[in-house]
């Protein structure tokens, strides 16, 4: 089974999470969901963290750009994930398990495609070698 | 009575009960459908990565937010049948249409947020709605937006390379008694091409159109589409809509300056339809008692915008004319403010 | 220890006979968290029953927070911290596990109940973390409110606020009349007067009016205090909220810049052949256009004036909703629309020539005694942007075009701002916004008091390094440094963000209800770590 954090800014993102589950779309169970306030209040250190704890991947759902309720958290939040993913090919984990994505609130078809498309890289990469088993 | 009835929970109607619930004013909101966000619940955000501004997400966060708060008391599949009583003390008769029961509710204002209808293009036959599968419209086009973010030819479900967009139907035409511009079309119809070359930037997209009336002037759809390449601006309302070479839509038009006529065969056609009184408005004008215009919105008292004929009964948002969704939202408000300064001078 | 004294309540929602979650299970599940003193199952939460019983078995257990396992928290906010208040709890003190959106609805049995579980030792792991922020649910506000500018939209703005009981000091800046009422757009009739009640708003006591500007602003929303310059002496106004009404020029103008004479004015001078042009792109409109404004304009001069021609000039007839009919008016009564296809020349003065390429016919040249801009030109926001620390947007106006934020809300928490450019710019669009801005800051003040705190953020003195980060990112401006020449969040401004906290290079702060050790141990409960 795979492990997939999604961490999501409690306006928009969340509204859609809730959302694709009222309109009872499906997604994999692997992935869980840590509600933020903005997608800027994630920090290098969380998505480092996510990974060492066996985060397989890591996904840092925003607010559309421009739609940001903080006016620039979304863009801040992409600093943090660049930063994250140098790292993450630097210790050669693979910056490709890490990704931001834009969503609205009323976007909801697009969570399922997001855990789809990181559950697919997870395929292709492996599991998370420092994930420790037991 | 400190509570307001609220006829419709569209853009307008939630706004006035959320204005109205930081003013400490409960409301009760009677909504004909099973759920809550009128016409704005149908639409679609036009943003792909980028937020265009198409307002939609502010409606929509507006029913979450109303359904979280207890002040605000949402009656689905409710329709109003009678009012009776004065103003400061309303009883409404309200049926429940799954059960057919009945109910009476007091309030002491009513604020008329019972929105519009877009037009029905199956009435304008020349532009072959109903008989031309790829001929939609834009509310349509919406619809497919919101409910899975892609859009396919309803012939093929293949996404289309080609689009027209056909603005002003069933606006700016006395044939329907539609004799005025429906605000909001030229601002939805720029998002909803926004939208289409964002998901798919070799989709060519033609407008035909008779003003450009953006809602917001500082946008500039000229700008945009010099821009973009396989953007073209028609200044033509065309005659008509024929099924062309290869079972497609062909659009005919007179040229801008005058020197003839024109074909455009495309994949799909979208209509641009204006907003309509609703069918039921008569009949809800006269159960309210309060009066209508020419086209058949609620009537504002003069000098009042949101306050209708009669005292203790206000008015928000398409129901009174049309609008853009920024538009119903300042409606609300301000329809609730009326609604609070009548409580007060009621006490 | 206050954190070891968490509750668990499970909803009865999604049981029967086609439920996909073993609610008793996760009841079990729960009780058996380190630290769980108490785990129960109650009547449907959003029903008066569940509720009571959470508050009776809060009361009765002495936790001093809880768990709601349930549906989506967000439509349920208000009632968990009823809930919690009732309690005798902190109103935050509680966390929700949605395990209806983010479980039972979107997965298959076996796995919905697991991932079931990790939610709720999420949120477990999560307020067992959790610390008291400061929050105050009734900070007294007061019920003035200052308007600034000097225009028709902050006298609209005014009355809206008087008529429904807020006293308001409006401020006039230098330049304008000191006469109230302090502008009247000169061409438009009476109707139009009265929509807006300015002469009536002049003579209010609650309204007082200053003819200066605004030096500074101290003070939180809900009790700014404004210091202004009036003749040499310096005075402060206090108040609740403001409300920014920067004016555009508005009137029909010439070319000259100067307003444009009424029909009485033109009729004494015999002038007879008026050219109205569009405003181009020079003063910023997205098109050119001929606007209402202009045609009310026309058909007010062709109606006084027996023998005038009255051309119109522009690429679009911006006519929105009932305006429609307005072209149709003023062709009926005679005056002349032409498109154009691109800019206009003008030579003159005395009399003018304006050449431009219609569409239809090409070149086209009209001779006019008088030649008209129907501009609407830009405010000048600078000095308003800077001492009021409101952002300007791309466009030069006022920020506040966050489709989340209510129409008129800017980034400043407490400040308003009333725009015209939109719509048709008539005055039914302008006493909408009036409203409408005047709406939100009632919503803000009428009850007397706000709330404040919550989920802010929090800076450790003793790890400050003043490098100003938090200064910098801040969109609301909540941080400044203080006494001490250390970073302070200011909790009546913090919209809890976390960008700060994100970006301090020192780790200084944090945030209640989302704090670093708070996130951490989430995401360990949902990687299966222990604590």
């Amino acid at each position: 089974m795979m492990r997939i954090i999604g961490f999501c800014c409690e306006r928009g993102p969340e509204e859609a999470v809730d959302l694709a589950g009222e309109r009872g779309m499906r997604y994999q169970a692997d992935v869980i969901f840590i509600k933020v306030p903005c997608a800027g209040r994630v920090d290098v250190v969380h998505l480092l963290r996510a990974f060492r704890e066996g985060a397989d991947a890591v996904l840092v759902i925003g607010c559309l750009e421009d739609n940001c309720h903080h006016v620039y958290g979304n863009l801040e939040a992409r600093k943090k994930v660049e930063r994250a993913k140098q790292i993450l090919d630097e210790v050669g984990l693979g910056s490709s398990r890490l990704e931001l994505f834009h969503v609205a609130s009323n976007q909801p078809f697009r969570i399922p495609r997001l855990v789809a498309e990181m559950a697919s890289r997870v395929e292709k990469l492996g599991p998370n070698p420092l994930a420790v088993k037991g | 009575m400190k509570r307001v009835a609220i006829i419709g929970s569209g853009a307008a109607g939630l706004s006035a009960a959320l204005s109205l619930e930081q003013r400490g004013v409960p409301s009760i909101i009677i909504e004909r459908e099973g759920q809550l966000g009128g016409l704005c619940g149908e639409l679609g955000c036009k943003g792909v990565e980028r937020c265009v501004r198409c307002d939609v997400c502010l409606a929509r966060n507006m029913v979450a937010q109303a359904r979280s708060l207890p002040a605000i008391e949402p009656l689905r599949k409710a329709e109003l049948r009678s009012v009776s009583g004065q103003p400061g003390d309303f009883r409404l008769t309200i049926r429940e249409t799954d059960q057919g029961g009945r109910r009476v509710i007091r309030a002491g204002a009513i604020i008329c947020a019972s929105g519009g209808e877009p037009f029905d293009a199956h009435l304008d036959k020349r532009l072959g709605y109903g008989e031309l599968e790829d001929v939609i419209t834009s509310l349509d086009l919406e619809r497919q937006l919101s409910a899975t973010g892609k859009i396919t030819l309803p012939s093929n479900s293949l996404p289309p390379k080609k689009v027209a967009f056909i603005l002003c139907v069933g606006s700016r035409d006395e044939r329907f008694n539609a004799g005025y511009c429906s605000k909001a079309c030229c601002k939805y119809s720029f998002k909803l091409a926004q939208a289409l070359r964002s998901i798919d930037p070799g989709c060519s997209v033609t407008f035909f159109f008779m003003d450009w009336r953006l809602y917001d002037p500082r946008e500039n759809v000229r700008a945009w589409s010099s821009g973009e390449g396989g953007v073209r601006l028609v200044r033509s309302r065309p005659a008509e809509v024929l099924l062309g070479e290869g079972s497609r839509p062909e659009v005919r038009f007179a040229l801008e300056d005058d020197t003839g006529i024109e074909s455009e065969t495309v994949d799909m056609v979208v209509l641009s339809v204006g907003i309509n009184a609703s069918r039921g408005s008569a009949e809800l004008a006269r159960t309210l008692q309060i009066e209508t215009d020419a086209h058949g919105f609620m009537r504002s008292s003069e000098g009042a915008p949101c306050s209708s004929t009669r005292p203790g009964v206000f008015l928000a948002g398409t129901c009174r004319g049309p609008k853009e969704i920024v538009e119903c939202v300042k409606d609300g408000a301000v329809a609730a403010s009326r609604a609070v300064e009548f409580l007060e001078g009621m006490r | 220890m206050s954190g070891d004294q968490i509750g668990v309540f499970v909803c009865s929602w999604g049981s029967g006979k086609d439920a996909k979650l073993d609610m008793d299970g996760l009841r079990i599940f729960a009780g058996s968290i380190e630290g769980i003193s108490l785990s129960k199952r109650v009547d449907r939460i959003c029903s008066g029953s569940g509720q009571r019983e959470m508050i009776s078995a809060i009361k009765e257990s002495g936790i001093d927070r809880f768990v709601a396992v349930a549906c989506s928290g967000r439509t349920k906010t208000r009632l968990y911290r009823s809930i919690a208040t009732s309690s005798g709890l902190h109103p935050l003190a509680f966390e929700v596990a949605n395990v209806r959106e983010q479980a039972a609805y979107v997965h298959d049995a076996p796995e919905a109940q697991r991932k079931a579980e990790i939610l709720i030792k999420m949120a477990v792991e999560k307020i067992r973390l959790w610390t008291a922020p400061p929050f105050e649910e009734e900070m007294p506000v007061s019920g003035n409110v200052a308007v600034v500018g000097g225009g028709l939209m902050a006298t609209s703005v005014a009355r809206e606020l008087i008529a429904q009981g807020m006293t308001v000091d409006l401020i006039v800046s230098g330049e304008a009349s000191k006469d109230l009422p302090p502008y009247i757009f000169r061409n438009e009739g009476e109707k139009e007067r009265s929509v807006l009640g300015m002469s009536e708003a002049s003579r209010d006591q609650r309204l007082r009016s200053h003819h200066t500007n605004v030096l500074e602003v101290q003070g939180v929303p809900g009790d700014f205090g404004l210091i202004m310059d009036v003749d040499g002496e310096i005075v402060p106004a206090r108040c609740g909220a403001i409300v920014l009404a920067p004016e555009p020029r508005m009137e029909l103008s010439r070319l000259d810049g100067s307003p444009a004479p009424s029909a009485q004015d033109l009729s004494a001078q015999g002038l007879r052949r008026i050219v109205i042009l569009p405003s181009g792109p020079s003063s910023g409109l997205g098109c050119s256009c001929m606007t209402p404004r202009g045609m009310l304009y026309a058909l007010s001069l062709v109606n006084a004036i027996p023998g005038a021609e009255v051309y119109l000039l522009g690429r679009e007839v911006r006519a929105l909703g009932e305006m429609e009919g307005l072209q149709r008016s003023a062709q009926e009564k005679g005056v002349k629309f032409f498109r154009i296809d691109s800019e206009p020349l003008v030579e003159g003065p005395g009399p003018f020539t304006i050449t431009w390429k219609d569409p239809l016919v090409g070149a086209m040249s009209l001779r006019a005694d008088l030649v008209l801009f129907d501009a609407v030109l830009t405010p000048e926001v600078q000095a308003m942007s800077k001492v009021f620390d409101v952002p300007i947007d791309d466009k030069g106006e006022l920020l506040c075009i966050d489709p989340r934020l209510r129409p008129g809300e800017t980034v400043r928490k407490g400040v308003f701002a009333a725009r015209y450019r939109v719509g048709n710019m008539l005055y039914e669009d302008m006493a909408i916004e009036a409203g409408s801005v005047a709406a939100r800051v009632l919503e803000m003040l009428s009850l007397g008091t706000m709330e404040i705190g919550g989920a802010v953020a929090e800076v450790d003195q003793d790890k400050c390094s003043a490098c100003l980060s938090c200064l910098r990112i801040c969109p609301y401006s909540a941080p400044i440094i203080g006494q001490a020449g250390k970073a302070e969040v200011r909790m009546e401004l913090c919209q809890g963000c976390g960008s700060c906290v994100a970006l301090c290079p020192s780790r200084a702060i944090d945030i209640y209800c989302f704090s670093d050790s708070q996130l951490i141990a989430q995401s360990r409960a949902a990687l299966g770590r222990g604590r």
